[in-house]
């Protein structure tokens, strides 16, 4: 198997991976150990002091909980089942406020200044004159397969395609308009560097002898889309070591 | 009511865009550009967007304070 990267965006949240040599099976169970097996920070428990604000207390407790919190992964561990929690597994957040319009995630505030809300301008709720809102509310390290609260990234993968483009003059007349209108550059000839996601490959396949797509099968492109609790390589570190641990663990039993 | 935290299909952040989205469509930006230069690429996402209906403010004159 040969790893290497193939793209990375500007904000530094979206890194395009080319796996090549292996199989479906193993890029799924990879994508699978991110989505549901690396811990990142949420928020789990909520007390309401006052709250009367139009959202009921359930559905403010809801939207907390979906707000992504920077995760530092080594100052923190899980709570184990039956375990007393403490500070090294918990972040507290508390608000208190009056303040007219929108209440967001960057007006509380945290005992660890180092797990705070990855996008301070997140809506909590909104509060209109004479409404109010006070509250604490407890995060702890949890896994996707928990709660989709918990999941890191947005992950997919497809094989990797490898693009003819003969941009043949007369054929281009033809059948310039079956193509999606992206695929062209300023010269109105069509670039492959823009046939750049899985759906505009789809929609190029099979138009015309134009743009040729062939799949390599044993090839894959695989697309982490973090949501900001941790960079794309510490989740793909975090979710290897969570899959060797449960490689380890079936290698346990068979013994 | 008010704008969802994510994106309901694919879970991407989305609330803290809201704002954005809504001061420069008042200016008179098209929806289509506003919502590619937030980053908003996929249809799940924009959707969200385009189809909110912003009643917070009317719905909170009626709460009993």
């Amino acid at each position: 198997m040969d790893v290497s990267l193939f793209e990375k965006s500007k904000d530094g949240l979206t890194a395009k991976l080319l796996i090549r040599g292996t199989t479906p099976a193993f890029v799924n169970a990879l994508r699978r150990a991110i989505l549901e097996e690396v811990p990142t920070f949420a928020i789990e428990d909520v007390e309401f002091r006052k709250n009367n604000s139009i959202l009921y207390d359930e559905i403010i407790a809801h939207r907390l909980g979906l707000i992504p919190l920077k995760t530092d992964l080594k100052g923190y561990r899980m709570l184990k089942p039956g375990e007393e929690p403490g500070k090294a597994h918990q972040v507290t957040f508390s608000l208190k406020t009056t303040k007219q319009g929108n209440v967001v995630a960057g007006d509380m505030d945290s005992t660890d200044k180092s797990v705070v809300p990855v996008y301070p301008d997140m809506v909590i709720t909104k509060l209109l004159k004479g409404q109010n809102i006070e509250f604490e509310a407890v995060a702890v390290l949890g896994k996707g397969k928990g709660h989709s609260k918990w999941c890191p990234a947005h992950v997919y993968y497809y094989n990797e395609p490898k693009i003819t483009v003969t941009n043949d003059p007369k054929l281009l007349e033809e059948t310039r308009s079956k193509y999606p209108p992206q695929i062209f550059d300023a010269s109105g000839k069509i670039d492959k560097a823009l046939i750049s996601t899985p759906q505009l490959i789809d929609a190029c396949e099979g138009v015309s002898k134009l743009v040729e797509i062939e799949r390599k099968d044993d090839s894959f492109v695989f697309v982490v889309e973090s949501w900001g609790q941790l960079t794309p390589k510490q989740i793909l570190v975090e979710a290897v070591e969570q899959l060797d641990a449960q490689f380890e663990d079936v290698a346990g039993l068979m013994k | 009511m008010i704008i969802p935290q994510r994106c309901w299909s694919c879970g991407k952040p989305i609330s803290h865009l809201f704002e954005q989205f809504k001061e420069r469509v008042a200016k008179g930006e098209s929806k289509k550009e506003v919502l590619d230069a937030l980053g908003l690429e996929r249809y799940c996402c924009r959707a969200v967007f385009l189809g909110h209906v912003d009643l917070i403010d009317i719905a909170a004159e009626f709460k009993k304070v």
